[in-house]
């Protein structure tokens, strides 16, 4: 039953996910790479106030952003409307938890308890539950009642101070896609599997109570710095050096007033000189080894620079490819899914569905062997799902879902499909 | 405490960043995670001195080999690579980040592997899949990240201004991510079917998911993500990003239109009409962010910081990586891992996220050199003699 429910097929199938999450990517980034894994996601949401009318979008329009935005972090889930301040709309989610596997929710702490939907409250029902929390700063220590936001996650988790132009006078700068909140949801996705398995292989092991912060997240991705950054070494933004001194390096105008970028370590510089048109380079004793580079930064640079400068990003990327070494246009979101391998590998991806057939999102980048690709499931419109989830699930008969819905505790539009959600971006 | 993954086995062929990421946290939560490097052995390490600069390499060593075993084979040898099929044989995961088609050459994909052990699950992480015409360049994070699209909308947003890639290798390290949930569901499959299965990550690919609700905004939406907007939220938010405070510090702020009172008055911004609703702040941003700018120069970042967080707006200072695990509420989750290296020396890391509320949770064991468990692992795990094991490293098949 559960399975039948589940947005496609994959290594998770059997499993019921229950998604209480605002909008933003830690909540709903991590539970859709849980459906793309085939288990069934369903979003709790509440039930409008008064029946909103069925989305009918302009076909001479551009899809709303607020729709795209939906669909680029909802595909391959369920949508159940259930009011759990109400005591039947309570019911029928706890009856749900009984055969949950996981329930995953992105609220601060406080909001969890006092929604009761926090691990403690949801495991005494059900002591086999998975219950993951993501929040901006956990479940513990003085700021876990603060609200985060992307920005400030990337602030205070120091990657801000490593990324921008390096120029002193220029702000720091944060990754333009919300990695903080994303960061957060790998790790959730991550914990969750391993609970999954504890509770599997190990006879009698309970569910688990996942805590993870946003801001923890952060700091573990500075991995190999931190042992040399609480070591002494300074680390700033440095946009013409690579990791482990690679020269040249970072982003270069090309004759189309493009931006290209290299990524030259030791054993590349050779092929370098030649795909620059300067085999003479190899030879010069300004450059000639990484150390020489470095010595001579801004000679490097300016050369380089003149020399990216006699040719289009395009005719570039040509090059560097046919000599197997690292540059690479800076491209646009859409061109970044121009690239031959895009098709290939299927990641840009349709839908057989009338708001879905006009979006594409980006595919699964987890390609597992016994799944080959199948599309997808459209992001469900609100309250789509209800009707099945309480009769299949819940074995619930007519007259006892009319009386949910008479009563607004639960919820299904009659007519059409509702995308339009109140809180959505 | 059993730690959670107790039990499972993964053989690790995975070099630089990408791929000792993630089976670092995997080792640390009980996985028998054991690196294969080619020989040799590496000697033991010197004793550290006190207060000696850690080096780069120290720096990936301690941050990603971590919860690991070590052994040295050569599985281009025949012995190494007998070797290492008895140990297919008693393991769950294989997981490398060659280049496409070494594992193949190497006669050691998943076709291959499946036929001594159906229940591996073997995963694979390369830049750009193992097909199709760039499946033989080489990926290197900033390329990465400039083809994935993000650094198009990374940066000042001045125009003209340079696109940046995110400090942080986020090319390899959510590739690295994908891979272990990709190879843990692989193992939860397994469970049903006995059988394992080929997980496979491309870094392409996970940069490319990483743009999300972008991907379809601009594939329907029609919305051009062309420029950084280092001063606007994700949903529009007003005032947003990196103000310079009295210290020279910064201050990132993020008001989302709920804050927007409680902003004002820590702010105590005079009642402006031209500020009054985020449609209106968006429209007057410039005058809004210039008053603000001028604010902000009136107090220093810490100060603003304290006065935010004790109303619960959003705001944090840019921290450099060192001020980030000595913020308090980093030091209350534990975040900063110390060990003590032999010579009297201290190395620091990150500790893992991945947090079983209430449950005690392993300790991270130090790195080990190169081919430090080569006999014990080739003894215990396999129950080769002390003559047949002297005969692989006399045949340099292993170290």
């Amino acid at each position: 039953m559960i399975a039948a429910l589940a947005g496609r097929g994959g290594p998770l199938a059997g499993h019921l996910v229950l998604e209480l999450c605002g909008d933003e990517p830690s909540g709903t980034f991590g539970t859709q790479i849980l459906a793309d894994l085939g288990a069934t996601v369903l979003k709790i949401e509440r039930p409008p106030a008064t029946d909103p009318a069925p989305t009918v979008l302009d076909p001479a329009a551009p899809v709303p952003r607020d729709i795209a935005y939906f669909f680029g972090l909802n595909r391959n889930k369920r949508s159940l409307c259930l009011d759990l301040k109400q005591a039947e709309g309570r019911a029928a989610f706890d009856r749900l938890l009984a055969v949950a596997s996981v329930v995953y929710d992105n609220y601060t702490p406080a909001t969890a308890r006092r929604l009761r939907i926090d691990a403690g409250s949801l495991r005494a029902i059900n002591p086999a539950l998975i219950c993951c929390s993501v929040s901006g700063f956990g479940q513990t220590g003085p700021w876990s009642t603060l609200p985060a936001y992307d920005a400030t996650v990337q602030a205070l988790g120091g990657g801000m101070s490593i990324t921008g132009t390096g120029r002193a006078e220029d702000p720091p700068v944060r990754w333009g896609n919300p990695i903080g909140g994303i960061g957060g949801a790998l790790y959730a996705v991550l914990g969750i599997l391993i609970a999954l398995r504890r509770r599997r292989a190990q006879d009698g092991a309970p569910g688990a109570a996942l805590d993870v912060a946003l801001l923890d997240a952060q700091l573990a991705m500075h991995a190999y710095r931190v042992p040399q950054a609480l070591g002494g070494a300074r680390f700033a933004a440095s946009p013409h050096r690579g990791g482990n001194g690679a020269m040249p390096y970072g982003p270069f105008r090309t004759a189309d007033d493009r931006w290209f970028v290299l990524g030259i370590t030791g054993q590349f510089w050779s092929r370098c000189c030649d795909v620059l048109g300067h085999p003479e380079w190899r030879e010069d004793a300004r450059f000639r080894t990484q150390a020489n580079r470095q010595a001579n930064e801004a000679a490097l640079n300016a050369a380089v620079t003149a020399a990216m400068r006699r040719a289009d990003a395009d005719a570039w990327q040509a090059r560097f490819v046919a000599a197997g070494i690292p540059g690479a246009k800076v491209a646009t979101i859409e061109e970044a899914f121009a690239h031959p391998h895009v098709p290939l590998r299927d990641m840009l991806v349709g839908f057989d569905d009338a708001v879905g057939g006009r979006l594409k999102v980006a595919g699964d980048p987890i390609k597992l062997g016994a799944h080959p690709h199948a599309g997808f499931r459209p992001a469900p419109g609100l309250g789509a799902d209800t009707v099945a989830v309480l009769r299949d699930l819940l074995g619930m008969d007519d007259a006892a879902r009319d009386a949910l819905r008479a009563a607004r505790a639960a919820w299904w539009p009659v007519k059409g499909v509702v995308y339009r959600r109140p809180s959505v971006v | 405490m059993t730690p959670p993954l107790a039990g499972l086995r993964l053989l690790d062929l995975s070099t630089v960043v990408a791929g000792p990421f993630a089976t670092q946290s995997l080792g640390h939560l009980g996985m028998d995670v054991i690196r294969i490097s080619a020989p040799p052995a590496e000697a033991p390490w010197p004793a550290r001195a006190q207060g000696a600069p850690v080096t780069e390499a120290e720096g990936f060593t301690w941050a990603l080999a971590r919860d690991k075993r070590s052994i040295c084979l050569d599985l281009k040898s025949a012995g190494g690579r007998d070797v290492f099929l008895d140990l297919v044989r008693c393991s769950d995961i294989v997981y490398d980040n060659f280049r496409p088609g070494v594992m193949r050459r190497l006669g050691l994909d998943h076709a291959r592997l499946a036929e001594v052990n159906p229940r591996i699950v073997s995963c694979s992480i390369s830049g750009f899949g193992g097909e199709g015409p760039w499946a033989e360049v080489g990926a290197y994070d900033v390329a990465v990240q400039a083809l994935g699209g993000s650094m198009s909308i990374t940066g000042t947003g001045e125009p003209d201004g340079l696109p940046c890639r995110w400090g942080v290798p986020v090319g390899d390290i959510a590739g690295s991510l994908y891979a272990a949930i990709g190879l843990l569901a692989a193992l939860e499959e397994r469970e049903m079917t006995g059988r394992g299965q080929a997980v496979e990550v491309a870094l392409l690919d996970a940069q490319l998911a990483l743009n999300t609700y972008r991907v379809p905004q601009a594939f329907g939406g029609d919305i051009a993500f062309e420029t950084p907007s280092p001063r606007r939220g994700g949903a529009g938010a007003v005032p947003y990003g990196p103000f310079r405070c009295g210290d020279g510090a910064w201050l990132v702020i993020a008001v989302a239109s709920n804050f927007w009172p409680a902003f004002v008055e820590v702010m105590a911004l005079p009642e402006d009409p031209r500020f009054a609703t985020l449609a209106l702040r968006q429209a007057n941003q410039g005058a809004l962010d210039a008053l603000l700018e001028v604010r902000f120069l009136e107090r220093d970042a810490a100060d603003w910081e304290a006065a935010f967080v004790a109303r619960g707006v959003p705001a944090g200072r840019v921290h450099d990586i060192p001020g980030a695990f000595a913020q308090p509420q980093a030091e209350a989750r534990g975040m900063l891992l110390r060990f003590a290296a032999e010579g009297g020396g201290e190395v620091c890391a990150a500790g893992n996220p991945i947090r079983f509320a209430g449950e005690a949770m392993p300790e991270s064991r130090p790195p080990v050199p190169q081919g430090a468990d080569t006999t014990a692992v080739l003894r215990d795990l396999l129950g080769y003699d002390a003559a047949r094991i002297a005969a692989l490293r006399d045949a340099g098949a292993a170290a």
